[in-house]
């Protein structure tokens, strides 16, 4: 049961239009605190629509959002980020003109000089970038880039970490270290994970949250996403 | 102590030992004192373009707002230096502060257009209001005026060391931006304002906020010029002010503390030594530029930052 208490975010009624089109639709959602959740669905669904109603990065056409118990519907971006919900995107974003340290120190705001040294080496180590410390960020491989757009996400030190489509393009063994830190962070962090990889899913998701066509069409345990046959319908097609 | 403090107060020492090693002719020198207020100017520019990547078209609108506002307190009202410079600095700000609430509210090429538009009206206000400014052919402020704790500084010697003076401050405040937080910031916004802003920084605030310190340094250059070389006009105001900041920064390296002395060094001598081979002068300034864009497309000193020297700021 999800006591008030425990609940971390949630939505009433959230709903975003495009032109006519319901990109989310009504959807009322509930993520716990020290949860991992993954958000799935085909591609058009609206998951990343719906992270972005949630930090904000786009405004919603209907319904609010809470956070910690308090309305954050009508609060800007970097408000709802130094409450605590840090965002990594879909799409490598990261400083690319400047160091690895340079980039995990700009997520630290508000901390002194050497507070900031210390909290970048051991995020670094977490995430295994410790050796490319100073390297620019635009001469990482790939799969570097993304662990560092998480590296950032985890120095925020958020309470909801919204990670977009996070191991893509990541090899075997780094998705391997990304299941285990993820499974470490959420400790202490709410996790939300929109996620193709299924493998990455069902192995470290608390709980799974369909979406298909902006609706949340079911949600629960492992094992009764894998067997509801609306699920397998959305996927696979009639 | 520190490389890039080095580098700076090296540049700044080469400068004043041209002038107290009497290398400068009496040319050069007035060429110099000239090109060191007009970098300073680019200094300011460089901390919105270079710094924080909004290209704007309209600085002419605080260079002249410095210049007006001093000159005018100076030839209407009797104002002493010191307080024409602080007034100037006065009115740059708020006059950038209103144009950065207003420009902000667009992005890219618009805020380009908003930007040079308003340095338009400006211009045309400058012009319109006449009887006051003097319009197109603007005033000379007197010797007599331009005495500053006895130091006069129409004299060509006083007048350069000024020069530097008002050039090394704004470098030391650009400086001190680049390697703060704050610089950092704006690098960040410069580099993704989406992911900046993901990271909780309120982007439009630091926006306005590097409009309004660039705009202030740009007037109080503009305020400088006009007391060191005793003469306030329109064109000043004109769009070609807005467009060289732009050349100086991109040819010296937009984002690097020098890169606007360098440019304005390169540019100033080199249409001054192209005008003596040829009425078309502008042939070999363009095919130069090509040149330069070609082969430094960061600038000079920040194509030597890219390949060489990762630290200079």
């Amino acid at each position: 049961m999800d006591s008030l208490n425990n609940i971390l975010l949630y939505t009433e009624n959230l709903t975003k239009n495009f032109q006519g089109i319901k990109a989310v639709n009504d959807i009322n959602f509930k993520i716990n605190h020290n949860e991992i959740r993954a958000l799935i669905g085909p591609n058009g669904a609206g998951k990343t629509t719906f992270v972005s109603l949630l930090c904000g990065r786009i405004k919603a056409s209907k319904g609010k959002v809470f956070f910690n118990g308090v309305n954050i519907s009508h609060l800007p971006v970097y408000t709802r980020i130094s409450m605590g919900i840090g965002y990594t995107f879909q799409i490598t974003s990261i400083f690319f003109n400047l160091t690895v340290s340079e980039n995990v120190a700009l997520a630290l705001k508000n901390k002194r000089q050497e507070e900031k040294k210390s909290i970048v080496s051991e995020v670094l180590n977490k995430v295994g970038l410790i050796d490319r410390i100073n390297q620019r960020s635009g001469d990482l491989s790939y799969g570097h880039q993304r662990l560092l757009e998480l590296a950032m996400g985890i120095a925020q030190r958020p309470k909801l970490l919204i990670l977009d489509e996070p191991t893509q393009g990541l090899s075997d063994l780094e998705i391997e270290n990304f299941k285990k830190l993820i499974k470490k962070i959420s400790a202490t962090v709410t996790v939300l994970l929109i996620e193709h990889n299924m493998d990455v899913v069902m192995s470290i998701a608390d709980k799974i949250t369909v979406l298909h066509f902006g609706e949340i069409i079911a949600e629960g345990d492992k094992k009764s996403i894998q067997r509801n046959p609306v699920v397998q319908k959305a996927y696979l097609g009639d | 102590m520190r490389k890039d403090l080095i580098l700076h107060l090296s540049a700044l020492s080469v400068l004043l030992l041209l002038e107290l090693l009497g290398i400068f002719s009496e040319y050069h020198q007035g060429n110099f004192a000239r090109i060191l207020v007009l970098a300073a100017y680019g200094v300011g520019y460089n901390i919105l373009f270079g710094y924080t990547g909004l290209l704007s078209l309209g600085h002419a609108l605080f260079f002249s707002a410095g210049l007006y506002a001093s000159g005018l307190s100076i030839y209407h009202l009797d104002y002493e230096i010191g307080q024409s410079i602080i007034l100037a600095i006065g009115i740059s700000a708020f006059i950038s502060s209103l144009i950065g609430f207003l420009a902000l509210r667009t992005i890219g090429v618009s805020f380009m257009i908003v930007t040079l538009m308003f340095s338009q009206i400006a211009y045309l206000c400058i012009l319109y209001f006449g009887s006051i400014t003097r319009g197109d052919e603007g005033f000379v402020i007197q010797q007599s005026s331009r005495i500053f704790f006895s130091l006069d500084l129409s004299n060509p010697t006083i007048r350069y060391y000024s020069a530097l003076l008002i050039f090394s401050l704004c470098i030391f405040i650009n400086l001190w931006i680049a390697k703060s937080s704050f610089g950092r910031v704006l690098v960040a916004i410069r580099e993704n304002s989406d992911r900046a802003l993901m990271l909780g920084y309120n982007v439009q605030s630091y926006k306005l906020l590097s409009i309004i310190i660039s705009g202030t340094i740009s007037g109080f250059a503009g305020a400088c010029y006009g007391i060191l070389f005793g003469y306030v006009g329109a064109s000043f105001a004109t769009v070609s002010y807005s467009i060289f900041p732009l050349l100086w920064v991109l040819i010296g390296g937009a984002g690097t503390v020098l890169g606007p002395l360098v440019g304005a060094i390169f540019m100033f001598y080199l249409i001054d030594y192209a005008s003596d081979i040829t009425d078309a002068y502008m042939i070999i300034v363009g095919v130069s530029l090509l040149i330069v864009t070609l082969f430094a497309r960061r600038g000079l000193l920040g194509e030597l930052r890219y390949r060489f020297f990762k630290w200079i700021p």
